[in-house]
């Protein structure tokens, strides 16, 4: 891979979008460039979060176990069919030497076939709490789910959160490092070739944008616009949450 | 983040940090410990919430341990993960590179002792790249910030205990609680049994074994501790 060539941009509503504010992605190994890589802000995670909503609202993906099984299973099938491009990029973007790649790597898929288990079998609960009168509780998908993944194993902690979440008829926003733009954006173009995501809205159901404070100001905000959701999976270190927090706030 | 949304009732899954503690009783295989101890730190080059960043030592294997583990932290070879030889790859980015270093050099300045100094590579092709080299730093006094702090790098802080009850107050005193593991080749004998049933995360995170370091030995085993 030469100079320059990678071009990394967000993937919202199964469209690749750019922004005006491009940064250089690193090999960390060399200190040299590999490509830019598209830096998103509170625009982008808000129209993210918009279309999320919608697609949640719009499309029969939170009531529809079987296309849930069914779409993340054919995820899981990407993942495998497309290994040993996402360990060359991995290795590359974040350094893993080619072991490590390839063991976070194969631990997308199993998840994912977990979890598209996990969407054909939950349950719910019923009782009859005395003569006369039941008791039914029955799980929806809350919304959207805004999944914040770190940078040290971003495709398997991103995998970890997104799986769950779309098992249970979520939609997702997903913000991922900046410094494994490259990494995210091939992962994202393995999200565009499942074809069982819900057809018209195709892929409408994931978006993927990179930046930090604009996004999880828009994660943790009140306004209708913003999370339609209430549920937020973040990584990452005591002091960064804190910092986040204070960023937050102000 | 959490307290700003918990204004909005917002539910949120965190995971943190840790500060992984790794017990080494004088009764275990020290040639299957070691490697496992090595790997624990320098697998994604010690950038991963449950890398194995402090060791504890029973007094009597003490100075084996230090001699046996310098030798391997020093034949660790650092590089690119197009060189196939590469045994551990760089770190995110040099800004990560100077801020672990800045870790180790203000540890040293408080009293810890160098057994590897390890870090960057100072000229040849990898100088300008990420690299870190395994450092293995020797301390007495547990409430130093190389010991509490989370380095996200490839450092080790190596500290002996006397006795069992000596191994478990060290290891709990963290406001990290992610993961652990206790090396003896008896886990039924009360030492290391003890351990395990004692060990419990104190920090605010969910505990999480740490799978990739166990590989349950016949003779040499490892318990993660939830």
């Amino acid at each position: 891979m030469t100079s320059g060539q990678l071009n990394a941009r967000h993937w919202i509503g199964g469209e690749w979008v750019d922004s005006k504010d491009r940064l250089d992605s690193i090999n960390p190994a060399t200190g040299e460039a590999i490509g830019t890589y598209a830096n998103g802000g509170e625009a982008e995670a808000t129209k993210a979060i918009a279309i999320a909503k919608q697609a949640f609202l719009d499309t029969d993906w939170r009531e529809n176990r079987r296309l849930r099984a069914k779409a993340i299973n054919e995820m899981a099938a990407r993942f495998e069919a497309r290994m040993d491009d996402l360990v060359d990029i991995l290795a590359l973007e974040n350094g893993k030497i080619v072991g490590e790649a390839r063991f976070e790597v194969a631990m997308a898929a199993p998840k994912l076939r977990f979890y598209a288990a996990l969407a054909l079998t939950e349950f719910g609960r019923a009782i009859q709490t005395e003569p006369g009168h039941y008791s039914t509780v029955y799980r929806e998908a809350m919304g959207v789910a805004g999944i914040i993944a770190p940078w040290n194993s971003p495709i398997v902690l991103f995998i970890r959160s997104l799986a769950p979440a779309l098992a249970s008829g979520c939609t997702v926003v997903g913000k991922l490092p900046g410094w494994t733009a490259q990494t995210n954006a091939r992962m994202c173009e393995l999200f565009a070739e499942v074809k069982s995501l819900p057809g018209g809205r195709a892929q409408r159901l994931l978006r993927i944008t990179w930046q930090w404070r604009a996004c999880d100001r828009r994660f943790t905000g009140r306004s209708r616009d913003q999370l339609y959701g209430q549920f937020a999976h973040r990584s990452g270190d005591v002091g960064v949450g804190r910092q986040e927090s204070e960023a937050v706030r102000t | 983040m959490s307290a700003s949304g918990a204004k909005n009732l917002k539910r949120f899954g965190l995971e943190l940090g840790g500060k992984t503690p790794v017990l080494l009783f004088d009764d275990a295989d020290l040639d299957k410990a070691l490697p496992a101890i090595e790997k624990a730190l320098t697998v994604f080059a010690g950038q991963f919430c449950m890398t194995g960043s402090r060791l504890l030592v029973h007094r009597p294997i003490l100075d084996s341990v230090r001699k046996k583990l310098a030798a391997r932290f020093e034949a660790v070879k650092a590089g690119p993960a197009a060189d196939p030889t590469s045994m551990m790859g760089p770190m995110i980015n040099l800004a990560a590179v100077k801020r672990v270093d800045g870790m180790v050099e203000a540890a040293i300045v408080q009293g810890a002792k160098v057994v590897v100094r390890g870090g960057p590579f100072k000229e040849g092709p990898l100088a300008r790249g990420a690299f870190y080299r395994p450092a293995l730093l020797e301390i007495t006094d547990h409430s130093m910030p190389i010991a509490q702090d989370e380095v996200f790098g490839p450092v080790l802080v190596m500290q002996a205990f006397d006795t069992e009850a000596e191994a478990v107050d060290l290891a709990n005193n963290s406001a990290y609680g992610l993961a652990a593991s206790v090396w003896s080749t008896n886990i039924d004998v009360p030492c290391a049994s003890r351990a395990r049933s004692t060990l419990a995360p104190s920090g605010s995170t969910t505990g999480r074994s740490f799978t990739a370091k166990p590989r349950r030995a016949a003779t040499s085993r490892a318990v993660s501790v939830d």
